[in-house]
Parts: C-alpha cells; structure tokens; sequence
C-alpha cells in the first residue's frame, strides 16, 4: 500500500506561502480591476456558492503542502471550480492572437472567449467545456488595462495569458475547410479527433458516466468522421510553424465494429498515421494515440506500420466495481481486467515509458455506489496505480470537470486537498518506477496536474 | 522588493549587448548546492529585465529556474565584461516562455544561430539588486571602509637605515 502520512504543516514556509496568495504583481492602475463585474462569458453555470466547511482552502492547503506548487495547485482549483471572463477580460481578447475556436471530439466552440490559460510558469489551464453547478463558486478572469488576472473574489492570485494560436487556424483546405475544425491545437500540440461520436452511446446505459460526448454530439450536428484528406493537408500546414509543435496527438471515440472488434477503429488510426508518418518520410515521430484498449495483435501494427511512438488507454478509474459502474461499455466490451491486460501487452511492443493509461481522477467519489471516504479513494487508487506500475504502465490524472450533459451532473467534486494528495502520489510513483514523463508532459498534454509536477 | 529597471544601468546595458561578456546564472538546489551556468543568450528585456533562452528543456538549470519561479527564490547572474568590468545582478524569475509568438522569435534565432538547436524556453528574470562587482572599484572600497585590512609590507616605506623601500 502507498505510504500517506498526514500532511504537516512547516513552521517555516508558512510566511514564503503566505506570500503566494497575496497579488505577487500589483496591477498597475489596480482600481480598473473589479471582479465583481458582471461577467459576460461563464464556463460554468455555478454563480454562487462557497467551499464547504470541511474542505481546505487553496490559502490553508498552501500552508500544509509547502512543497507542492501554489500553480499547479490553483490550476487543479480552477478546473474544479470553473472560470467565468469579465467583459474587460473578453474586450482584451484578440482572435487574431489568441485560440478562441477549437474543435474538440464532440463540438466546435466558436465564441470569442480564450480557449483557455496559461500561467507565467508555462503551466496550462484547460477551462472549455460547460460546468454543472456543484455549488461551488468560480474564479474569475480580469484585465486591468495591461495584464490578464485570475482572481477569486477580490483576491488577485496570479497573472495569465490566453493561448495564442497557431498559423494554420484560420487557413483552409483545398476543399475550403478551415483547418481548426480538422485539427486543433494545444500550446505545445496538435490534436486530431478523426471519429467524433463513441459506440458505446449508440446503446443505452453503456456510455461512460462522465461524459458529455453523446449530449454535445448531437447538439453540435457534427460529422462522425472527419476526411482523411483534409486532415494530412491540414498537419502538414501546421507542423511548417516553426518552434509550434512537439507532438501529434490521436484520439477518439470507440469504434466496436470490425471483422474483430476494434477494428474499424484500429484501421481509421492507421490510415491517418500512416500519411502522417510519410510526411517524416516513414520515421518514427513523437506521437500519442489514445484508443480504446487494442489487443496485442492490433497494437502490434500501431507500431509497426506507423511512426506512432507512445501508446494510451485510458482506464478511467482504478477500481473493477466502479469500472463497471462508470464505464459500462468498456466493461462489458473489454473487462478492467482485461483492459490491464491489454495495456501490459502494449509496453511488450512500445517499450516501457511509452505506454500510460488515464484517470478522471475523482470519479471514484462518485456516489451513490463511489467510496465513501476521500483518504479510501486515495489509498485505493495509488495503490492499483503501483500495480499498474509494476506491469510497465504509468499512470496520469486528470481532474474530474462535472460538466453539464453527463450522467454525472448531480454530483460533486472531491476537495482540492484529494486532488493535491493525488498528484503527489501519482507523482512519487512515477519516481519510484523511473517513467520519464515526456509522453505526457506539461508541454504536449498540460492536462495532468501529476505532470506538472515532474518538471522540477 | 521592487523590480529595477536596467535601462537605468548604462555599464550594464553594455554589458548585457557585448557578446564578448561572461554571463553566469546562478542557482541554489534543494540540498543548498551551488549551480552555475553560462548562458551567452541573456540580454535586457523590454521591461528592463533579463531574459535567456534554455535550449535544454531537461537541464537542470531549467529545473532550477522553475522550481526558483514557484517558490520565489531568489537567482543571480554575474557579468565580466572583457576590460574587466563586472556586475553582480540577483533578482527573480518572472515568467517562462514556452509557446506563442515571442517563444517562436527566439525559437527562429536559436536554429539560426545553430542548426542543431532547438529551444525548451525563454526565461524572463525581474532584477532586485546590482552591485559593480568590478576588481578596481571594490579594492577602492575597501581600503576606504577597511583601512586596517592591509599586508604591513605594503605600508613600508623606509630601512632603519633611512633609506627608501624600493617597492
């Protein structure tokens, strides 16, 4: 079992911690920032509420985690909590600068507010995506003439910047496609969705319980799949940008169908990657697929006939009866199981390092049937990441967004200080194990406070 | 503390543009060892700071200036110009670049520069103090404020015999 000792707080951080709540910068001509104005743009449709009593503040776990962050720990926060733009903070962005449209894997979000945040220690922000309400009050995002703020109420806690966008957003295809619905992009990454919808919402109560792609999906009126054509045309017109890109990234709904099941799926990622790696002429790239849990055989020809470099399954929750809850597709089409299994055999045929697997790290809270106990979940998850460890795979986490459309709205999010702790331990074992993080760095993906950590 | 303003700092100005300068970044790890780095790409920023490129994402300079950044240690960088002048500069890091268009202009120079280089980041470093660290002016300095701090040979000036200490 993971060792988790009770945090202690250190007499002698608390004044430097103390000091990383306070505004670190003063906004010049600070009377101009207001963050009780109105805003105009929320991702969230929680406008009122305040932590509950028993959770820690982001200022108190400071003080009992002086060496975890304060950044990362407020970015976890913002992710729990959602952010909404004053209308100084949405007349301060420029689409001709900043990423305001993306096309995720189930709609296109076209408005004119930033995609999301970074922070000035290169630490991302993901903030798309509508939150249920779960009481909880969101941050804010100010700007006082010069700079970008994010704030929680009146306390201005770091400064941001929107995500610019890259070069070929705007361009289109030679079939007049603009490219950022075919492609989209991360600071540090290009994302490509080539099916948008997930076989396991095609059957009632087996779509994964977190998420929103069947709600969103129809709303969007999106095309499934995505030409094939069109995305070569646009990653080679990307990938020209220099000092842009460091990864190209594949992922996707499932696909069951096939003379095996999985394989319609296994066969769209592979004609993709397979004209990606030509325009490296055949060579290997630095690449992640994430895809429904292949077996042995169809991973195989991921590698072999591809450049692909790096291999994800993401399991969701490291836990067989809550697997089963959550994720009813994937358990009765793979099995946990066999779904570790699968990920085992990957790193036979990828290499150690350059398989994981992904958490929406918090589910296992869900309730009625999720653990009871935030210090349980804890110990049950590390523990089962260690195994998974032990078996050549690495895991990740990201923090768990309650977004409005999911079977999941209802519920709430566990305390900042289950998210902190988690990190760290994911963190520590990736350590002990010696998984370097490159696949899923801060830099390419940017979604996992775990990674964040292995910067330093 | 309040960020100085290079552009105040003309002998550091020049400094900072002469490529022929030494420039050294200092920092501590988290076991109090020292770290030093020789970054020929600092120079002033627009806002009269410092700013560098790290061509080695993994290095542990980088390293070290994020884990400065996120627990507000303090870094210092040394300059030695070629006529010997020197300048001792400690301050903060600020913010690290790694995506957008300031990070691609550096990116452009840095593989125009060499070929073989990539870029990892672009450091920004606000400045809290400077001190002249110049040989000269410290040796004045100290013989004023610390007269009795001298070798006695240097103070002869006669044998007992009258005659003059050739020196």
């Amino acid at each position: 079992m993971v060792n988790m000792p009770k945090p202690k707080k250190s007499p002698t951080s608390a004044p430097v911690m103390a000091a990383t709540i306070e505004p670190k910068v003063s906004p010049k001509n600070s009377t101009t920032i207001s963050p009780s104005r109105a805003p105009t743009i929320s991702n969230t449709r929680a406008h009122k509420g305040e932590l509950p009593e028993t959770q820690k503040s982001l200022r108190e776990l400071t003080e009992l985690y002086p060496d975890f962050p304060f950044k990362v720990m407020l970015k976890i926060d913002v992710q729990r909590r959602g952010v909404i733009y004053t209308k100084a903070a949405l007349e301060a962005v420029d689409p001709n600068i900043h990423m305001t449209t993306v096309s995720s894997d189930y709609y296109d979000k076209e408005d004119l507010s930033p995609v999301s945040l970074i922070m000035d220690d290169g630490t991302s922000i993901f903030t798309e995506g509508f939150l249920a309400d779960t009481g909880l009050a969101p941050y804010t995002v100010d700007f006082d003439g010069h700079n970008r703020y994010l704030c929680d109420g009146d306390q201005i806690l770091a400064k941001v910047w929107y995500w610019e966008k890259p070069d070929y957003y705007f361009k289109k295809t030679s079939r007049g496609t603009p490219m950022w619905k075919l492609v989209s992009a991360r600071p540090q990454r290009l994302t490509i969705h080539p099916y948008q919808f997930c076989d396991f919402w095609k059957k009632a109560g087996c779509g994964c319980k977190f998420c929103v792609m069947a709600a969103n999906f129809t709303s969007s009126r999106k095309e499934a799949t995505v030409a094939l054509d069109e995305i070569l045309e646009t990653v080679y017109e990307a990938v020209l940008e220099p000092g842009r890109n460091q990864s190209i990234f594949l992922t996707g709904g499932t696909i069951i169908s096939g003379a095996r099941p999985l394989d319609d799926e296994l066969e769209l990622y592979l004609t993709i990657l397979k004209g990606i790696s030509n325009l490296f002429g055949g060579r290997k790239f630095p690449s992640q697929l994430i895809s429904t849990a292949f077996s042995l055989d169809q991973v195989k020809r991921l590698y072999y006939e591809t450049g692909l470099t790096t291999y994800t399954a993401d399991i969701e929750v490291l836990n067989q009866r809550l697997f089963d809850w959550i994720c009813p597709g994937k358990s009765q089409l793979i099995g946990y199981e066999e779904w570790k299994n699968r990920l085992e055999a990957a790193v036979s045929v990828f290499g150690r390092g350059n398989v994981n697997t992904g958490l929406v790290a918090g589910v296992e809270l869900a309730q009625p049937k999720g653990f009871k106990s935030e210090y349980d979940a804890l110990e049950a998850t590390l523990s089962e990441a260690r195994k998974l460890c032990q078996r050549g795979v690495w895991v990740v986490g990201c923090v768990w967004r309650i977004l409005t459309g999911s079977v999941f709205f209802r519920q709430k999010p566990p305390s900042l200080e289950y998210y902190v702790r988690l990190a760290k331990g994911l963190d520590s074992l990736r350590r002990e194990y010696d998984f370097l993080p490159d696949q899923d760095n801060y830099r390419r993906c940017g979604n996992h406070p775990d990674t964040d950590l292995a910067r330093i | 503390m309040t960020a100085i303003d290079l552009r105040q700092y003309p002998f550091v100005t020049a400094a900072l543009n002469d490529p022929l300068t030494v420039k050294v970044l200092g920092l501590v790890t988290p076991t109090g060892e020292p770290h030093l780095a020789v970054k020929s790409s600092l120079k002033m920023s627009d806002s009269g700071g410092l700013k560098y490129d790290e061509i080695i994402e993994t290095s542990r300079t980088n390293s070290l200036m994020l884990r400065a950044l996120w627990f507000f240690e303090k870094v210092a960088v040394s300059l030695i110009t070629t006529d010997g002048l020197g300048w001792l500069l400690k301050g903060r890091p600020e913010r690290v670049v790694i995506s957008g268009q300031e990070f691609r202009r550096h990116y452009e120079i840095a593989r125009s520069n060499n070929p073989q280089h990539g870029l990892g980041a672009v450091w920004f470093i606000e400045i809290e103090t400077v001190t002249e660290t110049t040989l000269e002016k410290r040796r004045q300095e100290e013989e004023e404020s610390h007269p009795l701090l001298i070798h006695l040979d240097r103070l002869l000036v006669n044998r007992p015999d009258g005659q003059v200490v050739k020196k």
